[in-house]
């Protein structure tokens, strides 16, 4: 199912990738923040004020979006690996655009994961009266967000041509990481509260609470796939430049050797 | 105490989303010049 999802982000990815980076700005960005919009209005107006946790429960409008958000776009960065390695000689040049995708998912999952282990630090101290415990759910989405940044640091500060494969490499840990951050705190019942989706007879929201959750869902949703196809789209001109450079420098080089 | 935490939670996710659009912004800019 999570296979199903990456494979289809990375399909709309590529047919949006023939969009100018301009136009998707202009309709990307209005659309993103008109839905989050009505998001923040339905969780700071609408939603009803928690009966046990007052109104610092309306956290978890942003907090829930944002690590579900850490846990989708990994599965972008895990399919566009995979894709890069397995075309990375037969077809350099959709492993080239595989790998644009892997970077992008990568950046965007590090902002969401990092949002969402800020937010869940925040809510935990008035609440649990400590900012971090070594629960299995906050420890598996540490990992996680360790993965990302040693992903990232990996690409920038490596020389030489396998960075790419490495990170590659890299991003299928970040997608095992991914079902036990989902499972943790199903498997095991300690201090991070039960889950609100899927999580059986007892779990969910009043009623009242599920707009605002959905409006955000969807706002944040959007934002990410507006935010990853910047981000492709800029890698992708970077790699054409980079290349045009090569390529002027290879010229040159014929030109004045005898 | 609480609508603190409330609104610095608010606040740092719009601050992390808002800098990282400007930061991939910024790079789109520099190719162009």
């Amino acid at each position: 199912m999570r296979l199903i999802q990456g494979a289809l982000a990375y399909t709309t990815l590529s047919l949006l990738s023939n969009i100018p980076m301009k136009r998707t700005l202009q309709f990307g960005l209005p659309i993103a923040l008109a839905i989050l919009a009505v998001g923040f209005y339905q969780a700071m107006y609408v939603a009803p004020t928690d009966a046990a946790q007052g109104d610092i429960f309306r956290l978890i409008y942003y907090h829930v979006p944002s690590n579900i958000m850490g846990l989708i776009f990994p599965y972008v960065n895990f399919v566009a690996s995979i894709v890069f390695l397995a075309t990375r000689r037969s077809n350099p040049m959709r492993a080239q655009a595989a790998d644009a995708v892997a970077l992008a998912s990568a950046e965007v999952t590090l902002v969401f994961v990092s949002i969402g282990l800020a937010t869940g630090i925040l809510w935990a101290k008035p609440i649990w009266g400590i900012w971090w415990t070594w629960d299995p759910r906050l420890t598996s989405v540490l990992v996680l967000w360790l993965i990302y940044v040693s992903y990232l640091l990996l690409r920038r500060f490596t020389a030489g041509g396998q960075t790419e494969t490495l990170a590659a490499v890299l991003s299928v840990f970040a997608a095992v990481d991914v079902p036990i951050v989902y499972m943790s705190i199903r498997w095991w019942r300690t201090q991070h509260p039960a889950p609100v989706f899927f999580g059986g007879p007892n779990s969910g929201f009043d009623r009242l609470m599920w707009p605002a959750m959905l409006w955000n869902l969807a706002g944040w949703f959007v934002w990410g796939v507006m935010l990853v196809v910047l981000r492709y789209k800029l890698e992708r001109k970077r790699q054409c430049i980079e290349q045009k450079s090569a390529l002027d420098a290879l010229e040159a080089e014929l030109q004045t050797s005898p | 105490m609480n609508h603190r935490h409330l609104i610095l939670a608010y606040l740092v996710t719009w601050l992390l989303q808002l800098g990282y659009l400007g930061t991939v912004l910024a790079g789109w800019r520099r190719t162009r010049g």
